[in-house]
Formats: structure tokens, sequence, C-alpha cells
């Protein structure tokens, strides 16, 4: 019994141990010319870019790593401040969120930080000397070199390997199949190619940079879907789609991951 | 004339601009797309909008206090629910941002941009959707484009009153196939039967269908579309013969 215990103490020292590590770990993206878009989609369309090395965060953000800026600096968010931040519960119609101001993260450090809005994340990033990564950079990690829209081994039927998303048709209900309602803590699922968790599903990604559809306004992009996500509604977890929001709003299904040059 | 000329550019973008333009071209947005901005006390709105904006760089959707959103009179609500969208939109309403010649949507698009109505809003649209519907009126008599916002409105109050004067907006533009989806949602909303039990429904509305998915467009299915609406708005008027079921 005695063996059982430390076995399993060992075997938590050593998970534990394992997703801190990813938590902190980047992943070099050389330097070169990579394919992005689709040849089918209108707003990202395909086309080669040519980018300089860059690391990334080889998790999305967590509230571990968030709460350190905020003891750090004191720092209030936009949703703490204004009151503003929407939350999801199951019994919603498709697409509405509750207002929310609290958002609890006990038990959930290890979760991908959300209830921040792009302005927050850009705060945190220039406290930590890194960076969201741009549209491009991100897809080019995403998508590990895949030419289709999702890296190699993820297809559209099998995405709940690697991504944690919504299984029910629609929200109206509770869904919990792949064994997390809402965010799951990072590194849970299967990694890309390159070793990237989650750049499918839990969060939402955001990303710096413009698209012709902003028309000159100051939008926020997102990207890789959410654990909100349904393949019947949003079905944003591919390396193609790119959201929008504005730049203030504060969503439970929002967050980040970051960049750093070197 | 250069600047002339960009100005003129910059007033094109503006959105509501361009109420008297012509039909939509096969690419790009068309403007039925864009807001139909009220001109019910619109400076006074405006500047109460305006005056809302102090505590942050915003775009569009601060919402205003109780007290101050009381203030306003029936009217001016209506301007500002058409104008100020006060909730932020979520990330991946991918829906929103595509316009596809051809093709029909089982929903409209937000029209906002990254906003939408908040929930004031919309009960202060249902709880006066008969000066609301008057007001739409007043809008659209003459109007070239019926914006999204009008559309979105007709929806969120169930204004199946509207529908003739919509087929007959939509006799005059019949690229705007904004009214196809609108007719089909107050239909579907309210399951009525005939279209129900057409070969649209399911695949727009159906138990398995996609929030966003869509059908192609063509003559058969918009005269279908605007058929049963009109047989439609005669259910709900009582003048439909008796021994058809809406649901």
């Amino acid at each position: 019994m005695a063996v059982n215990r430390t076995g399993i103490i060992l075997l938590f020292i050593l998970l534990y141990s394992g997703i801190f590590a990813q938590e902190n770990r980047f992943i070099k993206i050389p330097a070169g010319t990579y394919e992005v878009g689709l040849s089918t989609s209108v707003e990202n369309p395909l086309r080669k870019v040519t980018v300089k090395a860059f690391f990334i965060a080889a998790t999305e953000l967590t509230n571990t790593a968030f709460e350190t800026f905020v003891l750090a600096t004191g720092y209030k968010t936009e949703a703490e401040r204004f009151k503003d931040a929407l939350v999801f519960e199951p019994g919603l119609e498709e697409f509405q969120w509750l207002d929310d101001s609290t958002g609890g993260i006990t038990g959930k450090m290890d979760h991908p930080v959300t209830g921040i809005s792009f302005t927050d994340a850009l705060a945190y990033c220039k406290w930590a000397g890194v960076r969201l990564p741009t549209l491009d950079e991100w897809e080019i990690a995403a998508r590990a070199g895949s030419p289709t829209t999702y890296f190699a081994g993820a297809t559209y039927e099998n995405i709940a390997r690697y991504a944690n998303i919504w299984h029910g048709f629609d929200h109206l209900q509770s869904d919990t199949t792949d064994g997390f309602m809402y965010t799951a803590p990072v590194a849970r699922f299967k990694p890309n190619p390159l070793g990237l968790y989650d750049v499918f599903g839990n969060v939402f990604e955001f990303c710096s940079g413009a698209l012709p559809r902003d028309k000159g306004r100051r939008v926020a992009h997102a990207r890789g879907g959410s654990w909100w996500c349904s393949k019947n509604a949003c079905n944003f977890f591919n390396g193609t789609d790119i959201g929008s929001v504005n730049p203030h709003a504060s969503f439970s299904n929002l967050g980040f991951r970051v960049v750093k040059e070197q | 004339m250069r600047i002339l000329c960009c100005m003129f550019l910059i007033l094109l973008s503006l959105p509501g601009f361009g109420q008297s333009m012509g039909p939509a071209k096969n690419s790009g947005w068309p403007d039925f797309r864009r807001l139909t901005y009220p001109d019910y006390g619109l400076e006074q709105v405006q500047a109460f909008i305006r005056q809302n904006k102090d505590r942050r760089e915003s775009l569009m959707n601060t919402p205003a206090s109780d007290g101050g959103f009381d203030s306003l009179s029936l009217r001016e609500k209506f301007t500002y629910a058409m104008i100020h969208p006060e909730r932020y939109l979520q990330n991946c309403s991918g829906s929103e941002y595509f316009f596809r010649r051809g093709k029909l949507f089982a929903r409209l698009s937000s029209g906002y941009n990254e906003n939408m109505l908040s929930r004031r809003q919309i009960h202060f649209l249902k709880t006066n959707r008969d000066s609301v519907m008057t007001f739409i009126r007043a809008i659209t008599r003459g109007a070239n484009t019926w914006g999204i916002n009008l559309k979105q409105a007709i929806i969120e109050i169930n204004g199946w009153e509207m529908i003739p004067a919509m087929a007959a907006y939509h006799r005059q533009r019949p690229d705007d196939t904004d009214v196809l989806t609108t007719f089909m949602q107050l239909m579907a909303n309210d399951v009525f039967g005939e279209f129900v039990q057409s070969p649209y429904y399911d695949p727009l509305y159906g138990a398995q269908s996609r929030y966003n998915a869509i059908i192609d467009y063509n003559k058969t299915t918009e005269t279908f579309i605007i058929n049963t609406a009109m047989n439609y708005y005669k259910y709900r008027t009582g003048k439909r013969p008796s021994g058809t079921s809406a649901k």
C-alpha cells in the first residue's frame, strides 16, 4: 500500500513536472518561406509568406503565469475594471453569453488564462518581454508544415484527440464528452508534430495583425477554436479560420500563447 | 481634386452611407449588409453615445447607464439600439463576415461588426414591437436599401406584419437576399408548417443542421420562400383558409 501511495505521488510529480515543463517550453520555428491559407478560403487565401525565426510557447499561457504578472504589477484586467466579462453555462442559445465579473479560477491554475481582453494580453506581453504571434506565425506553427487546414495526423473526424472542443449538437445541454466542459489544463490533449499543445480548441488564441475586413478599425483576432466551439456552431478549430473580436472584450474562451524572438 | 476623390472614397466606406446606392455587385460587401441610420433624434443619440465613451477607447459598444438609457425617449431608444449595439460579439461568429452571392444563409449576419444587441436593447424592441414596426415603416418608406439592423430588429420582434412591405422592397431589390433569410427565420422561429415541411427547412434549421448552414439561391427557391412567407402572413392575419396548421 505504501509503495502504491509512493508510486502515485511519484507519478503525480512526474506528470505535474511534465506539464510544468511544457508550459515553459518554446518551440523554434526556423526562418523561411511558408505556405499559409487555403485555395478555397476567401478570407485567408492560399499564399506564401516569409518570416524570421521565432520561438512560440508550447502551450497557451496559464493562470499561473498570468497571476505572476498580476502579483508583480498590481494589474487590473479590463473585465475587473469594467465588469463586462462574458461567460457561458449550458442552456444558452448559440452564441449567447452571460455577464460575469468574477472569473473564478480556483483549481484551474494550470488552465489557460481566460476572461482577459486583447488589451490585457498585450499588457502581459509588454511586462514579460514577449509578444503575440502574428496571424501568419500562428498558422505556420499550428499547421506544422501541413498543406491542409489541420496538422499532420489531425482530421476533422479525429480532432477530439488533439483539441478540447464542444461535442454537443448545441449548447442547450452540458457536454463533457472529452472530460472537460470548459477549459482543460494545458497540454492535456495530444500535441501537433512540432510539439505545440492545444493549437486547436481549449481557448481561442489572440494574434497580432489586421485583416482587410477590419476596414481600418482596431479589431482583435484570435484563432484555433475553443472549448465552446462545436462542429455545428463556430467550427473554428482549424488552421484557416480567423476570428474577430472587440479588443476590449473578455470571454471565457479567449486566451493567448506567446512568442519570443530568441 | 485628389483630396475630393479621397473624401468621396472615405464617405463610401462609412457604415450606413449610401442609402441611395444601386444594387450590390457580385463581390464585396453589399449595401444591405450595412446599418440603416434612423433619423429620429439621431444627433441627440449620437451625442448621448459620445458622453458615455469617457472611460476608455471603445468600439461602438460602451453601454449607457440604466439611468441614461431610461432618459431616452421611445424613438431615441430605437435609434440607440439601431446604431449602438451594447454587447460584445463572440470571436467565432464566422457567418457574420461572409457574403456569398448565389447562397442563402439560415441566419442574418449581425451587421454590427464585433458587437451585438444587448439583452436590454432586445427587451426594448420586443416590448415596443408595434412602435418599432411603425418606426421601421417610416424609415424604409421609399428607401433604396433596408439595412441589416432593421431586418435583425424585425426578427427579434417576430415582426411578421412587415412581410408584405419587405416583399415589395425585394421586388425593387431582388439582390437583397437577406430579405429571404429574414422570411425564413420568421417562419422557422414560428415553426410554420408549410415551411417546415419544405425541402429547405431541414438543411437550414433541422435537427442536424449547422448554425451557419447555407443553401443555393435560385429563382425557384426565391419564389417558394416569398410565396410561403406571404402564406405565413395570411395565416397570421387570419386570412388563410381554415384547416391549415402552422404549428
